[in-house]
């Protein structure tokens, strides 16, 4: 196994700067009042985001989402995961009945079906479909990923035997494990591999994030070499979300129907998709961790209304989903009929984003006073039940440079009018036309205006949203975007080579151009010592937080909401021993899931 | 020209007429498949460029619509730009769904309209017949979203008695597609209820002062058979108009109850197509729409002859 993780992150890091979640509920205890809350709230966690957000490919725009801050807690034991149930925002830690104490051995057989909060319309071919939330969940039942992040939020060998890097970060050599067949009996090595990173250099949808690979090269029947045009230290922080995803060659070949007709190695084989309706996949007989899945069956099922979501769980129509609505999770968090499992480590922030481009966001002073004028706190009470922690910059809990105080504007109306001078300005605020977003612009405007700015509002459906993004025809967006389990994840959002002029498609949307950031993100993405990444990136948040691109509101919280008779929710032990970490940016595996009949 | 002639003639009329206004409607809307597939993900403009070009919309709409059209006469909807799939299927997958739907609405409608309208017309002005307008026009004032959140949280959530969430194809299980189709067709009827009851009053009220219903009173015919057999029958021809007619509005309000309950029809694919600005695949279901609703009247024209000989009569006369 590779200790690469270890030199860069080590443990001791990551405690001081939050924890995890996880939890498993003893079911005698928990029978009278199942709550499993798993809450990370600075957490461990991560999220290997192919490059963003919730989308591994993709910004979110708005959602409906939440956050929890980071506070210290406990670590990782022999048992699972462990519980460090915090206050999202900081203070005193919140009710957990979770204990340490296992539930009795897995019964095998049974069918869950699982509530998702979004279709993959796109398909399951992970090198030119983007992958959402739903997609990750759904690849993870078919696909397996080379690598998983462990409770400690490094990523181990999953599906690889070992990822390792040379001295210099230049080539990182990929050893997959032996004897692992594809769903169509074909087996994984290093040529499938290859074909699979090969096809995300090729696609326009994946490769931006994987830039620094030069080439792909096959060492033998199960080594293969990925030789990079750039020093990458943090290559493998990608390596446990959409890009680690390796699909079978037969299904990458089938270029019309292979993306609906998904073939991996992992626990449930593909039996049948309808679009926005169900996908449906059965246990993997053959699969090479012996004794999973414990389930017969699994049934994927898109309900994208939030009430309706709760409504089917509460029928029965479902036995689990996810969701980062915060009114969901206060819900459930009270109800002994279900248990919920949740996290905000390593998540995507809320904010709303700034055209610095063009007035009147191109003057930092304007910027500074719109930051000033946000009242968080209020926003966070109103709007997200005060579940959530407020945000103060791309980098979130968990993850390496975040600063709990990094010079970010906190709410002053005084200074806010100080900063405006008596100027008229005057701008836009848009976002998707969910209501929770529409609602949530309302209020901003209102506390902006108490300020002195004068703001429109608009919306726009997401791809009006994105084309707006992509060319720069905004003044001010409602987004969601970043997370992940490296700052470097999110490295090309906000790279100032990206910030192409109004007019000119730009990955940089707020097209931010800041000659330090840059260079300490290029610094960071080509170091190896963790001492020095720590430094570069809480320098770099603290540059962006004086130069205000953004106006951050919130950490998204995730959760998973089950019946009591789900039994592991997010407890999943690593091939090489401990444990995935239990819940990242609503990822967790499936495979453990099983039913108990006692519960 | 025959009467056939001329309907199949107005159906190719407006078949191109629809189609050819949704195709270039949705490309008005700012955002193209290309920036939705590729745009947030760094693709360069050349890049953009080269999806146009494999997606066939780089050429004029003109270009493109002959060129959908000509492949379109031969069932060849092409495929969708976002899911691969073939338009095709997806209609065959989706429109079973939208049709067991809406006629499910359709009966629920109808079984509760009928007997309310023929007895508010017997009973006209009295309490039942306030009360029973009431009612109706407090569910046609809701929303079709509204009512159907009112009845997840009724039957689903509270009472526990039908899924929330729960399609499932008829070919699967006949009382599981009932169940899961029940609440979503109760929020696509009742609203209707209002409409044709009303409608169905207001022509028995004057069927019912017909000198040969007086005559059937008078022989003594009981009253039951008064109303169902001889009143009934000509008073129904303008809610069998309204039926058909109504077939738009069960379409329109088929897209909200979809999204609301999950139901994988037409109404949801047409909602997710506009979205990611699939303009196939909204050409596909607006084509199939169109062609259900011209070909719904059409019908209702033919079976307005068959109820009311005066309609064959006049028809046989003006030829």
């Amino acid at each position: 196994m590779d200790t690469r993780n270890e030199q860069q992150m080590p443990a001791g890091e990551i405690v001081s700067q939050g924890r995890l979640v996880g939890a498993m509920p003893d079911p005698a205890r928990l029978s009278r009042r199942r709550f499993l809350r798993a809450s990370a709230a600075a957490g461990v966690g991560a999220a290997a985001l192919v490059a963003c957000g919730d989308d591994d490919d993709g910004p979110a725009t708005g959602g409906e989402t939440t956050t929890g801050t980071g506070a210290p807690s406990t670590t990782g034991g022999d048992t699972g995961p462990t519980v460090a149930a915090t206050n999202p925002t900081g203070a005193a830690a919140v009710t957990t009945e979770a204990t340490l104490a296992p539930l009795p051995d897995p019964i095998p057989g049974g069918r869950l079906i699982y509530g998702l909060e979004g279709e993959n319309s796109q398909g399951f071919n992970p090198t030119t479909a983007r992958f959402g939330l739903a997609g990750i969940m759904i690849g993870r039942a078919i696909f397996d990923p080379l690598m998983l992040p462990d409770d400690t939020g490094h990523n181990q060998p999953f599906l690889a035997e070992s990822v390792a890097p040379n001295a210099d970060f230049t080539e990182w050599v990929i050893t997959l494990r032996p004897n692992i067949t594809f769903h169509d009996g074909t087996p994984l090595n290093s040529a499938a591999l290859k074909a699979n990173l090969d096809g995300h250099l090729a696609s326009f949808l994946t490769r931006q994030a994987l830039l620094p690979v030069a080439s792909v090269d096959i060492v033998d029947d199960l080594t293969t070499s990925v030789k990079m045009n750039t020093p990458w230290a943090v290559f493998d922080s990608l390596l446990s979300g959409q890009f680690s995803f390796v699909a079978a060659p037969s299904m990458l070949a089938d270029v019309d129907n292979g993306g609906a007709n998904p073939v991996g190695t992992g626990p449930f084989i593909f039996k049948e998709w309808q679009l926005d309706s169900h996908l449906i996949a059965t246990k993997n007989p053959n699969y090479w961790r012996e004794g999973l899945p414990y389930l017969e069956e699994i049934e994927f099922r898109p309900i994208i209304d939030v009430a309706t979501r709760t409504a089917a769980l509460r029928a029965g129509d479902i036995d689990l989903y996810h969701t980062n609505n915060p009114g969901e999770i206060v819900e459930f968090r009270d109800d002994d009929n279900f248990q919920v499992a949740e996290s905000d480590a390593y998540a995507e922030t809320n904010y709303v984003m700034l055209n610095t481009a063009k007035p009147p966001f191109d003057d930092v002073t304007v910027r500074q006073a719109l930051a000033y004028a946000s009242n968080v706190e209020e926003f966070n009470t109103i709007r997200n039940k005060g579940i959530v922690a407020a945000s103060n910059g791309p980098f979130s809990p968990g993850q390496l440079g975040f600063l709990e105080d990094n010079g970010y504007p906190q709410f002053d109306l005084d200074k806010a009018q100080e900063l405006l001078a008596g100027r008229d300005i005057t701008f836009t605020l848009a976002s998707t036309p969910d209501t929770f977003n529409v609602e949530n612009n309302n209020l901003m405007k209102a506390q902006w205006e108490r300020a002195g700015f004068t703001v429109e509002l608009a919306t726009f459906e997401q791809a009006a949203l994105i084309n707006n993004a992509l060319f720069g025809d905004f003044e001010a967006y409602y987004f969601r975007l970043y997370g992940g389990l490296d700052p470097d994840n999110y490295y090309h959002f906000l790279s100032g080579a990206n910030a192409g002029e109004i007019g000119a498609i730009a990955l940089n949307f707020g097209r931010w151009k800041n000659a330090e950031w840059d260079d300490l993100m290029n610094r960071g993405r080509a170091s190896g010592d963790p001492a020095e990444r720590k430094e570069i990136y809480e320098a770099a948040n603290r540059v962006h937080a004086s130069d205000v691109p953004n106006v951050y509101f919130f950490y998204t919280r995730w959760a998973i909401i089950a019946k009591n008779d789900v039994a592991d929710l997010v407890k999943y032990e690593l091939p090489d021993g401990g444990f995935n970490l239990p819940l990242e940016i609503g990822r967790h595996q499936v495979a453990q899931l099983w039913v108990n009949p006692d519960a | 020209m025959s009467y056939f002639a001329r309907k199949i003639g107005f159906l190719l009329i407006v078949l191109v007429a629809v189609t050819f206004l949704a195709a270039a409607l949705i490309r008005l809307l700012p955002g193209d498949p290309a920036t939705v597939i590729a745009g947030a993900s760094g693709a360069t403009e050349e890049e953009l460029d080269q999806v146009r070009a494999d997606l066939g919309l780089d050429d004029p709409l003109p270009v493109q619509y002959v060129g959908w059209l000509g492949d379109a006469v031969q069932l060849d909807l092409g495929r969708s730009y976002i899911s691969k799939l073939e338009v095709r299927d997806t209609i065959s997958d989706r429109a079973p769904v939208s049709f067991q739907l809406m006629l499910y609405a359709q009966i629920i409608t109808l079984l509760i309209a009928v007997p309310l309208g023929v007895f508010t017309a017997y009973k006209a002005g009295t309490r039942f017949d306030r009360t029973a307008n009431g009612i109706t026009f407090a569910f046609l004032s809701l929303p079709n979203f509204v009512l159907g959140f009112l009845l997840i949280y009724l039957f689903a959530v509270k009472w526990n008695l039908l899924p929330a969430s729960d399609y499932q194809p008829l070919s699967d299980s006949i009382g599981g597609n009932l169940k899961g189709l029940l609440l979503p067709a109760l929020s696509l009827g009742l609203g209707q209820v209002a409409v044709y009851s009303r409608l169905l009053r207001v022509d028995m009220i004057a069927t019912l002062q017909e000198d040969y219903v007086t005559m059937a009173k008078a022989k003594g015919l009981p009253i039951r058979r008064v109303l169902w057999r001889h009143a009934l029958r000509p008073s129904s021809l303008g809610l069998l108009t309204v039926v058909g007619v109504n077939v738009g509005s069960l379409i329109g309000g088929a897209v909200v109850v979809e999204q609301v309950f999950q139901i994988p029809g037409v109404g949801l694919g047409l909602i997710g197509a506009i979205q990611a600005r699939d303009y196939i695949v909204l050409q596909g279901l607006v084509a199939f729409v169109a062609i259900v609703y011209v070909l719904v009247n059409f019908s209702v024209d033919v079976l307005y002859a068959v109820l009311d000989p005066r309609v064959r009569h006049a028809r046989a006369s003006a030829a």
